[in-house]
């Protein structure tokens, strides 16, 4: 269960994200190009992959669009562009998480590390828990209500939608594209991204002890939230 | 036009009338006292030199010197009431008469008409002064062209026109701000296209005309001066030519002054290029030499060499590393600055996410300890946020490498009218007077007690003040309390119209 495919044209990086995962008892398969990764994702089913965006053959945006419906796999993508659009982009296409290029052995170990642990939720989601805990807060889906250290927080429908959002996609970045597509629709205009930046910050306020240093809602500036999962 | 000529006429006229009336009222009253002869022509002499002096044309100084002497022989002489003379030697006397009055009026009415040319001329050498002072003092070209427009207006007492022409631009403007009918717009561009003095008649009149002297600068026309509708003087003419010589000087100052700038801000970007690329090749060998160096010493004698000395020369190769990845970063985003405010993405960010981006980077920091003062509402700043993150972060590195160990740095935040007011602030040692001045300059980097750090480019500072500029900001660094020094710098709340 515990397969991940690189793939990723440079052959360095390959050998030292493959000798880093091999260290770390997980079962590792490469691939150089889009198209063998592809063949490699169908043949062998794993639970994760790590995609680079700059492949040599496609581009990796359009490789998770064209091929994210028929992969289950958890998607992260790593990127040495370091623009927020095609970030963005990546994650709006369906991958669950990013890395930027150079990245340390820590932070890709870590990233693995959740996605296993998503693939795990994954499997047992089919229970369809009606209830979420994490760390004091406790959000009781059934009853629509939210309890921090068991005292209830008042919460406006929207920020209400948006917690629930992002708690349903724990661990995930979700962008802001995609979390104002969820809560006010399709339409998407500049003023949006900063109306769901005023409604953040309220919501930080009633659920977070520091609005700097936040433990449930986390800020990907520029390209959206996460809600924290360590 | 025809009818201010008869007014004029009639003007003069009278004066001739009123003038001859009233010598020869006179005239009679000195008879009556039985006065001699000559106080009576002496009265009608001093008649015509009224004239003269008030009258306009030599022709009113003649027609009044013909009248006294007619007035004289009719009203004076014996026979009285008759043109004839009972003597002929008062032949003699109108003949006198005639040539005095004549000249004295000739006279009078020279000087009336030079002292009225002396006073033209000198209101326009005045106005000329005034102009080349104006366009020689001018900051703002625009303003100089307006004041010169209204002075020409008032001392030609029409309206005028002055069109300028940009040859970069292709644009031309129009001062005061109208829009140009059809016919102008044409007549303005024939002017340009040919460069000479053009004038269009209106009607059938000849002297009335529409006017158009075109401004000649060295790189070809480059404007139009225009007075509709009149008739002008040798004189005014050339005042406006010289107005229009004033103004294309002006231009080519202006020009002049422009590619100036522009060349030296050239050359001060090619020697920093220079300055960067010998900066950049000296500092990027050093740590790869050592990275090089290093990997190769392990390779080579990996058994001969026990762990601790492994671990040592690769703990060299990632510091080094990080060290590159550093400055190829600081190289990069300084390289995005100078393409201008192009690349920038600028949206409303709220300020405590650029801090939590800020402190996430810091959260493995163990030797100081960061603490944040923000206000408690949620402020929202202007900004490319990554540039942004990259100034702070630059700011606290500072502050971790060249403060003592578990000292405080505070990063805050505060709103001031229409800025948000960022600080990094440090319990270091603090800056010199003069390190201070120099601190935003690039390459230039601090002397630090420690052989274990790499010396930097001295980028960091200088790409944090480009970048806060570029937002339209400032930056400052001022003394910190007890010690230590505070890294100060402003940000918009809102963009400007363009930007959003």
């Amino acid at each position: 269960m515990s397969k991940i495919l690189i793939i990723e044209d440079d052959l360095s990086i390959r050998h030292f994200v493959t000798t880093l995962l091999t260290t770390q008892k997980y079962d590792v398969i490469e691939a150089g190009d889009g198209q063998t990764g592809f063949a490699l994702a169908l043949s062998h089913n794993p639970a994760v992959i790590i995609l680079d965006l700059g492949l040599p053959d496609m581009d990796g945006v359009d490789w998770i669009n064209n091929y994210r419906i028929l992969i289950n796999a958890i998607i992260i993508v790593v990127t040495a562009r370091d623009d927020h659009p095609s970030k963005v982009a990546a994650l709006d296409a369906g991958a669950d998480d990013y890395l930027t290029k150079p990245f340390n052995s820590g932070e890709l170990l870590a990233r693995i590390r959740v996605a296993f642990r998503h693939v795990a939720d994954k499997n047992s989601v089919s229970s369809a828990s009606d209830e979420f805990l994490y760390r004091d807060l406790h959000i009781d889906f059934d009853k629509s209500r939210v309890y921090l250290k068991n005292i209830e927080v008042h919460l406006t429908p929207i920020e209400h939608q948006i917690l629930l959002f992002l708690a349903r996609n724990q661990g995930r970045v979700c962008t802001s594209r995609m979390i104002i597509k969820e809560i006010w629709g399709n339409t998407i205009t500049e003023g949006d991204a900063q109306n769901l930046r005023v409604v953040m910050a309220n919501l930080r306020r009633k659920i977070e002890p520091s609005t700097t240093q936040p433990i449930y809602i986390l800020t990907h500036t520029g390209v959206g939230y996460r809600f924290n999962d360590e | 036009m025809n009818r201010e000529k008869f007014v004029k006429h009639f003007r003069n006229s009278v004066i001739v009338l009123l003038f001859l009336a009233s010598a020869t009222i006179f005239s009679f009253w000195l008879r009556e006292l039985k006065w001699p002869e000559a106080t009576i022509i002496l009265t009608y002499l001093l008649s015509v030199f009224f004239t003269s002096r008030l009258s306009e044309g030599f022709i009113y100084g003649i027609i009044a010197s013909l009248g006294s002497v007619i007035s004289f022989n009719f009203f004076f002489t014996q026979p009285y009431y008759t043109l004839r003379v009972s003597t002929p030697d008062y032949f003699y006397t109108f003949g006198i008469m005639l040539i005095v009055s004549i000249i004295t009026g000739t006279l009078t009415q020279k000087v009336t008409i030079e002292t009225k040319l002396a006073d033209e001329r000198e209101a326009r050498i005045k106005m000329l002064i005034e102009v080349s002072r104006e366009f020689f003092q001018a900051m703002n070209l625009d303003q100089a062209i307006s004041s010169l427009q209204s002075r020409l207006s008032h001392i030609l007492r029409t309206e005028v026109f002055i069109v300028t022409y940009s040859l970069k631009e292709k644009q031309m403007v129009v001062y005061p701000s109208t829009k140009l009918n059809r016919q102008f717009q044409k007549a303005v561009d024939d002017c340009l296209k040919e460069s000479q003095h053009l004038s269009i008649a209106i009607n059938q009149d000849v002297l009335l005309r529409h006017h158009f002297f075109p401004v000649r600068s060295k790189t070809g026309p480059t404007g139009v001066i225009v007075i509709p509708q009149v008739d002008l003087t040798a004189a005014e003419k050339e005042l406006i030519e010289a107005c229009c010589a004033q103004l294309a000087l002006a231009q080519d100052r202006q020009r002049w002054i422009e590619k100036q700038q522009e060349s030296l801000l050239e050359i001060e970007q090619e020697r920093m290029r220079v300055q960067l690329l010998s900066a950049i090749s000296h500092d990027l060998r050093t740590p790869l030499s050592s990275i090089i160096g290093s990997v190769q010493t392990i390779v080579e004698n990996y058994d001969s060499l026990n762990k601790d000395i492994i671990l040592d020369l690769l703990g060299n190769v990632s510091s080094d590393s990080q060290w590159l990845l550093e400055t190829v970063e600081n190289i990069l985003s300084m390289m995005r600055i100078q393409d201008g405010t192009i690349g920038f993405d600028f949206q409303r960010h709220i300020v405590e996410e650029i801090f939590e981006e800020v402190l996430s980077i810091f959260s493995s920091v163990k030797t100081h300890r960061i603490t944040i003062d923000i206000p408690k509402e949620a402020v929202f700043v202007y900004v490319d946020s990554k540039l942004i993150i990259k100034v702070l972060i630059n700011l606290i590195q500072n502050a971790i490498k060249y403060t003592p160990k578990s000292t405080q740095i505070l990063l805050s935040a505060k709103k001031q009218k229409n800025m948000v007011i960022f600080e990094v602030a440090d319990l270091g040692p603090g800056l010199s007077d003069g390190e201070k001045l120099r601190i935003f300059d690039r390459f230039y980097s601090f002397k630090t007690k420690s052989q274990r750090t790499r010396q930097g480019l001295g980028l960091g500072l200088s790409i944090c003040k480009s970048i806060v500029e570029a937002h339209g900001g400032t930056i400052r660094v001022l003394d910190n309390h007890p010690t230590g020094c505070r890294f100060v710098f402003t940000l918009k709340i809102k963009g400007d119209e363009n930007h959003e």
